[in-house]
């Protein structure tokens, strides 16, 4: 009485199997009536491309695309961070891939590649779908030849996910894959610079709600797409891909509004940044690639705004730099700047005034007053067994020490060993 | 009987014990192996020179017989397993060869796989000096769950020798291969420490990721040779060739020396007859222990659970005056001691501060804690292997050492102790594995279709291949088009498979004593309800707990700590039907066969069991779902009638049998009491005959009671020395079990032996008949 392979592996519960449902060919939901497009024919195979041309002058987001030509070799670089490579408006090839999950690994494909690049006079967004996995081949070899062309990258968290993902379905498909190291500026690390304490989300789609004022009409939620597709590949009915593929195009421009956005505002950050966390944002953007003067004048305008946050970082920073740089007496204003608005449970700056007293300045008194100061906020604040109470004292008593060894050193004046 | 002025070396304490009738009237047997001079080869002229300037600046001029023929064995193109015991060297069996072959080729790549990480961290350094001596440029990085994000990428693209531990290579490696080119692509060698350490579940689950490895290296061109390791068991190279898929030679000259080594039986002496109790093997082996340390003979002493190594920490500490003295002087170690720590222990035993360490069995495998001279081993750990290898860490290069085995009352320690013969002769264990368990090769299946599409005609371990892609079709896996089978899912497959169990449904063990809950275990689905019903006592890690409440469809179990004289027992009702015959023997009176079985389990009451005296002190109903499960089966069936035994005797007959036989063929099997079930059925439904059944708990079967239809007389054999040397009269636990099971006879030994003998003597028959190989 032998049991089948069929009833065992059911009889072990993998998953429910339903019988697939016979499946129905309807022509008018087939993809080239719903989706205007190519099937592009190579030694690879087959896949299909989907063409959009837009003139510079298209606005997205209250930008036009050809905004983005604007944007030097220097910003670029700047906004792209330490180790994005040489950048130029030409060569830029903006991208986003539709996948088939999130987990990353070998299983995982981009079924729809989005480029977007400027070319003759015009802005093009050509998108690759494949039909079928047997189409990846085709869809991929169009890509290395593309990247050939338009060589330097700009994505949306693409440096963990979506170039690492092309390179494994390359290596997959048994093709090398020589963009590894092509310059590529990740849109997200800037974002999250400029916005991440304005914003509660850096998603790109918070971002165009948000920065870049557009919104979308019944976009499909990201965590839909891959069972979209997989419904696709059964009945290869397109009404439900139509929305995914409308998705990513909208993704690509998102893309170029955005960096017309972070590059307008890192030309002039003062007339161009909403002067309160977009321009600290900014700030911190010049201080990781090296402008100290921007940053300088970013962190100045901050240290004058109405939130006593912003105005803090600011201070934090620029003091920072203007120790090092030999600018003390700057400093020192800062620092008597925020303490003039008496912030009850901050002590950064008493404990650099206080430093500066003790060891620059050697006015012992003053370092005095201030430390205790600094003391007595920590005690009204409720803090008194902390760390940084503890901390205050020893600079109180070294401070206290030096007051009267100078004493004694000054016989006459204070009298001596009476 | 200890001895507190006069301190005395350890050739001096084994006299004293040998003049003492009181001691030796406990030890059933005392053997001395001989010191064994070391046999060796010089080294094969196609080492790299580097690496041999620098071992024989660590003093190494040539090389073991076993080293040697596993490196030319290598070199000529061979898997190998080597087995030879603890200390002698094994890890130069590969660290040689892949060393060598990065020095002639700089991309050539090595994967190391260890079972525990503590073990590799211990493997890693020796190899580490090895090349720092040979001041080469080969890097080796550990690639785990510890290993830092940053470091990841390097490692990928720059490492050499990649070490890391099953888990990792299934759900860390294998499924990103494509960020792993440069070592697939130039994989040369695949190293394997332990192997008879995977077996049962865990072995078969590894074959599989093994599978997958070698079809992702086939993927991009390479084809590498294993190098494995093994403890001493009966089937190294069955096993080896099993997990590994390749042809894999053995290797077993070994050439290491060894120094004078007393191996010594000790069974505490019966306190209550009638019951079978004993005196506490702990107080047993703490006693052995404190002579031994108070005349600072450096000692381990093993033992089974962390509890006992606290106690026995604590009791053995009170030796000496001053706490800080006791402190310094006794150590404990556990699992997950970080490196520097165990440095410490190691350090401090080379140089003498540390006179005794108590340990787990985590101690066991391969870390090199120096040589110490006693070991004492404070009940059998399970397996002969596990003997041989603890009772290894006792044992300098000149001198004597000592081992000292002290049995518990439980019947497998009690048949060991008395049958020297087991451990002293050829062993009688095997490494059992199924990889084409349905269940294990069903989910890495899903995991090798994410990793590479399937192609039309590819076999994945079993012909069944299409027949279970086209199963995993319908249930929307994959889907076939262009000649493949490609993965069609946003599921991550590797995460669902848990490699110590052989279903996804493991329940999940809670223990809530302290307000925040703390997950301390698991259990299969199918021993759930037997093990974690309301009400039932469960023992982990030494401790005992009871669980307050089941959650069986959200498979957790909650447990609270508590300290009570008694165990219980769960009614495990079960019904079992025969669904395939694979093989049989039917043409005597006495059949014996191995096939797949159904088996309906249902719990429906537990009893309570005073400890020690097993007297039934209460019990209690459970209300839990029957579970169905297939798996492989042995049953043994004797004719319908039997002279001179009436059906109560024969219902006796097995019940006792099978007592015995739960006890009796994990000494062939190296598997838990656990992990098989025994049942019987006085008139079976289709044969109407008495039979006995042994099957795996695990659907599907791992390869265990498979395995017993070729061992069956030697089964039957120790089965009936099991219940002929037991000390009681007409039955006890320590054989075919507590009277008070027994119902309508007072004798159920007598009745268990009849059968045995009825069994034994149509096995003899047998294999007289069929002449010498079997």
């Amino acid at each position: 009485m032998k049991v089948d392979l069929r009833s065992k592996l059911g009889l072990y519960k993998e998953g429910a199997v339903k019988p697939s449902a016979p499946v129905r060919r309807q022509c008018e939901y087939d993809i080239d009536r719903l989706i205007p497009g190519q099937v592009l024919s190579s030694g690879f195979g087959c896949c299909y491309v989907i063409e959009n041309k837009y003139p510079l002058s298209h606005l997205y987001g209250s930008y036009r695309l050809g905004d983005v030509m604007d944007a030097d070799g220097d910003i670029l670089a700047a906004l792209g961070g330490e180790d994005c490579g040489e950048l130029a408006p030409e060569k830029l090839l903006f991208l986003d891939t539709e996948t088939t999950g999130l987990s990353g690994g070998a299983g995982t494909l981009a079924f729809l590649v989005g480029v977007g690049f400027f070319e003759d006079e015009c802005f093009v967004v050509r998108q690759y779908f494949i039909r079928d996995y047997d189409e990846e081949g085709a869809m991929l070899s169009e890509l290395q030849q593309l990247f050939g062309k338009h060589g330097n990258f700009v994505t949306f968290n693409g440096k963990s996910f979506d170039i690492n993902l092309l390179q494994s379905r390359f290596i997959s498909n048994r093709f090398r894959p020589h963009f590894s190291d092509f310059p590529h500026l990740d849109l997200l690390y800037p974002a999250r610079r400029v916005w991440g304490l304005k914003l509660e989300s850096c998603r790109l789609s918070s971002l165009e709600e948000n920065v870049l004022g557009e919104h979308r009409e019944d976009d499909i939620p990201g965590a839909m797409i891959p069972s979209v597709y997989f419904k696709y590949l059964e009945d290869k009915n397109a009404s439900e891909i139509k929305k995914v593929i409308l998705h990513n195009q909208l993704d690509v421009l998102a893309m170029v509004s955005l960096l017309a956005r972070l590059s307008a505002m890192m030309k002039s950050p003062l007339s161009e940044t909403d002067g309160g966390f977009e321009l600290l944002g900014m700030g911190r953007l010049f201080e990781a690639s090296g402008r100290t003067g921007d940053m300088l004048e970013c962190f100045e305008a901050c240290s004058g705004s109405g939130y006593f946050d912003i105005k803090l970082q600011a201070v934090k920073r620029l003091t920072g730099v203007y120790k090092k740089n030999g600018s003390i007496e700057r400093a020192l204003e800062h620092w008597k700047a925020v303490e003039a608005e008496d912030p009850r449970f901050e002590l950064f700056h008493l404990i650099e005034m206080a430093k500066y007293y003790e060891h620059k300045e050697k006015n012992f008194d003053a370092a005095l007053r201030i430390v205790e100061k600094a003391m007595q906020k920590c005690l009204s604040a409720g803090l008194s067994g902390s760390q940084q109470l503890a901390e205050l004292k020893k600079r109180r008593d070294r401070i206290v020490r030096k007051i009267q060894s100078a004493q004694n050193k000054i016989p006459g004046k204070y009298g001596s060993s009476s | 009987m200890y001895v507190r002025e006069a301190v005395m070396n350890l050739e001096q304490m084994l006299d004293y014990f040998k003049a003492s009738d009181k001691i030796m009237k406990n030890i059933t047997s005392w053997v001395e192996l001989p010191a064994r001079e070391a046999a060796y080869t010089e080294f094969p002229d196609f080492i790299d020179d580097r690496i041999r300037a620098a071992l024989e600046r660590r003093g190494v001029r040539k090389l073991y017989s076993h080293q040697a023929s596993a490196i030319q064995a290598v070199h000529d193109g061979n898997s190998v397993v080597v087995v030879t015991p603890t200390a002698s060297g094994k890890t130069m069996c590969y660290n040689i060869p892949v060393l060598d072959a990065i020095l002639k080729d700089e991309e050539s790549r090595a994967l190391f796989l260890f079972p525990t990480k503590a073990l590799s961290q211990d493997q890693t350094s020796e190899l580490h000096e090895l090349i720092t001596e040979a001041g080469v440029d080969v890097k080796t990085f550990t690639y785990d769950g510890d290993t830092p994000q940053t470091a990841r990428k390097a490692i990928r693209q720059a490492g050499h020798i990649v070490v890391t531990n099953p888990d990792m290579l299934h759900s860390g490696i294998l499924p990103h291969h494509t960020k792993w080119t440069k070592l697939f692509e130039n994989l040369k060698f695949i190293v394997i420490d332990e192997i008879h350490h995977y077996r049962g579940v865990f072995g078969s689950h590894l074959a599989n990721v093994l599978r997958r490895l070698r079809r992702i290296c086939n993927f991009y061109g390479s084809d590498p040779i294993f190098i494995c390791c093994s403890a001493t068991i009966a089937n190294p190279a069955e096993l080896a060739s099993r997990i590994t898929g390749a042809d894999v030679k053995l290797i077993d000259n070994n050439g290491a020396p060894t120094a004078k080594k007393h191996i010594i039986f000790y069974n505490p002496p019966l306190v209550n007859k009638e019951l079978g109790i004993r005196r506490s093997s702990m107080l047993e082996a703490e006693g052995l222990a404190e002579t031994f340390i108070r005349n600072n003979v450096q000692t381990i002493v093993f033992t089974r659970s962390r509890l006992n190594v606290e106690v026995l920490v604590t009791y053995l500490k009170d030796i000496y005056h001053g706490a800080r003295e006791g402190d310094r002087k006794v150590r404990g170690y556990r699992g997950g001691y970080l490196p520097n720590l165990r440095r410490e222990i190691e350090k401090g035993l080379r140089e003498g501060s540390i006179t005794g360490v108590v340990s787990t069995n985590a101690l066991e495998l391969g870390i090199d804690i120096g040589a110490l001279e006693a070991c004492i081993i404070c009940g059998y750990p399970g397996t002969i292997a596990s003997t041989w290898q603890q009772s290894g860490r006792a044992g300098r290069r000149s001198g004597v050492s000592a081992a000292i085995l002290v049995a518990s009352s439980s019947p497998l320690d009690q048949y060991i102790i008395n049958n020297p013969g087991y451990f002293f002769g050829k062993s009688p264990e095997n490494g059992l594995i199924n990889p084409d368990n349905l269940v294990i090769l069903y989910n890495h299946m899903k995991c090798a279709a994410f990793e590479l599409p399937f192609e039309d005609g590819e076999k994945f371990g079993v012909e069944t291949t299409s027949e279970i892609l086209s199963f995993m079709e319908e249930a929307r896996l994959v889907r076939h088009v262009g000649e493949r089978w490609h993965w069609m899912s946003d599921v991550f497959p590797a995460d669902d498979i848990s490699m110590r169990s052989a279903s996804n449904e493991n329940f999940i063990i809670i223990d809530i004593t302290e307000p925040k809950p703390v997950v301390i275990g698991e259990a299969d689905r199918f021993s759930a309800p037997m093990l974690l019903h309301e009400e039932a006592i469960y023992i982990h890690e030494g401790v005992q707990y009871q669980v307050e409440k089941l959650d069986f469809d959200d498979k957790k179990a909650y447990v609270r700590r508590v300290n009570v004289d008694y165990y219980t027992d769960a009614n495990l009702a079960v019904d079992l039907k025969v669904i395939d015959e694979f093989r049989c023997d039917a043409e005597k009176p006495v059949h014996r066969s191995s096939g797949e079985v159904s088996v309906s389990s249902l719990v429906t009451m537990f009893k309570k069991i005073k400890l020690h005296t097993h007297e039934n002190i209460g019990s209690g109903p459970v209300t839990l779902p029957e579970l169905e499960m297939h798996t492989t089966s042995y049953w043994v069936s004797l004719p319908e009638s039997i002279p001179e035994m009436s059906q109560t005797d024969v219902q006796n007959g097995l019940l006792g049998l099978s007592n015995v036989l739960a006890n009796a063929a994990p000494i062939y099997l190296m598997c838990d009491p656990g992990d098989i079930h025994v049942v019987y059925q006085v008139r079976a439904t289709f044969t109407q005959r008495p039979t006995v059944y042994i099957y795996d708990s695990y659907p599907g079967g791992v390869g265990f009671s498979d395995k017993l239809y070729e061992l069956h007389g030697e089964l039957f054999e120790t089965a009936a020395g099991m219940v002929r040397q037991c000390g009681c009269e007409t039955g006890c636990p320590s054989c075919v079990g507590p009277l008070n099971e027994f119902t309508g006879t007072d004798n159920p030994k007598e009745l268990t032996l009849k059968l045995i003998d009825m069994i034994r003597e149509v096995a003899e028959q047998e294999s007289d008949e069929s002449g010498p190989a079997k």
